[in-house]
């Protein structure tokens, strides 16, 4: 059985070190076989002044234990004057899908039960025949996490680079999910005003057990072209049905 | 579970934000469930106008399902300095997947 749930984290006005961390538990009620949580949103700004761009973080990771999952997130917001000495704060919301173990129906009252290999609950006692999903959601969804790096760089954006995941299983269907952005004009070239940002994920499944992520991403002012060195990482998932 | 990949963009704009826009999706087989998740953005100062200091962006998506079984996704999305008052002319693009179970 999957479940969706979504959170939101509110990260206030700070400065002086970053990014900010926040993390909340989901509890499920039962446990969970696999999870992945993606970003539906995020708001990141400097707190009643503007500043140059220097780097930019959100993000958000899930952690699985029992019936709970934690999610942790970060954002942060610099130039490269000082040491994260200008006011940022900003917000981040996420989904959770959490495929979760099968719950059994309670068997009859003080009664035993036989499964068998079909799944069909045979109650012995009671006319009573409660067949189990021969497969359950959470047994075919597996999420693996990746991330593509882009080294500092000038003279042309946005660039592209390709990351290819591998499932345990055969998969019929990918979705490739934001899970991180961390992005930067590079600190020894200084920061700069913005004019364009862009990230983006293209995710293809290459055959039963494959998948390939290409992530595009630029970041520039508007003097020169493409002319000042920026850097970066982008965070992904990958869901696979 | 069934999902897309799309996207929505936002033309130029000034004088509010952050703005909003909905895309409409049919899934092939009826969904109950269904969320849209980010894969990427675009966002941009017009370069004619100059770039700008960093004030604050804004990206978001909101989904739900309509009675016609239609998944509707809103995003958000919105760019500016702290001068003036939305002052500047920005653009862009939010991209997302929709999952629909």
């Amino acid at each position: 059985m999957l479940e969706i749930r979504t959170t939101s984290f509110d990260f206030a006005p700070t400065r002086g070190y970053g990014p900010q961390t926040a993390e909340e538990d989901i509890v499920f009620p039962s446990d969970v076989a696999t999870a992945v949580v993606g970003m539906t949103g995020y708001s990141v700004g400097f707190v009643g002044e503007d500043h140059h761009l220097g780097r930019m973080v959100v993000g958000v990771q899930a952690r699985v234990v029992g019936r709970t999952v934690g999610v942790a997130a970060r954002l942060g917001l610099r130039d490269w004057s000082g040491d994260w000495d200008d006011e940022y704060g900003g917000s981040i919301t996420a989904v959770v899908l959490a495929g979760l173990v099968f719950l059994e129906p309670p068997l009859p009252s003080g009664e035993g039960a036989i499964i068998d290999e079909q799944g069909a609950r045979s109650a012995t006692g009671a006319e009573m025949a409660v067949h189990l999903p021969p497969h359950p959601d959470w047994d075919r969804m597996e999420v693996v996490h990746g991330s593509v790096g882009f080294a500092p760089f000038s003279g042309s954006g946005p660039r592209s680079a390709a990351s290819d995941v591998a499932f345990a299983q055969p998969v019929n269907l990918v979705a490739g999910l934001l899970t991180g952005v961390d992005v930067q004009f590079s600190a020894s070239d200084g920061d700069h005003h913005l004019s364009y940002l862009e990230v983006r994920l293209n995710t293809a499944r290459l055959d039963a057990q494959r998948a390939r992520v290409t992530a595009s991403f630029g970041l520039r002012d508007a003097s020169g072209w493409w002319d000042d060195r920026y850097e970066g990482t982008v965070s992904f998932s990958v869901v696979g049905e | 579970m069934q999902a897309a990949e799309t996207g929505i963009d936002f033309q130029v704009t000034q004088g509010s934000g952050p703005v909003q826009l909905t895309s409409l999706l049919q899934f092939p087989v009826p969904v109950s469930t269904a969320v849209a998740v980010l894969t990427g953005f675009r966002a941009g100062f017009v370069s004619e106008n100059g770039d700008h200091h960093l004030g604050e962006l804004d990206v978001g998506l909101q989904t739900s399902i309509r009675d016609d079984g239609v998944v509707a996704t809103t995003a958000t999305f919105g760019l500016r300095d702290r001068s003036g008052d939305w002052d500047d002319l920005y653009y862009g693009r939010v991209d997302f997947t929709v999952i629909g179970f």
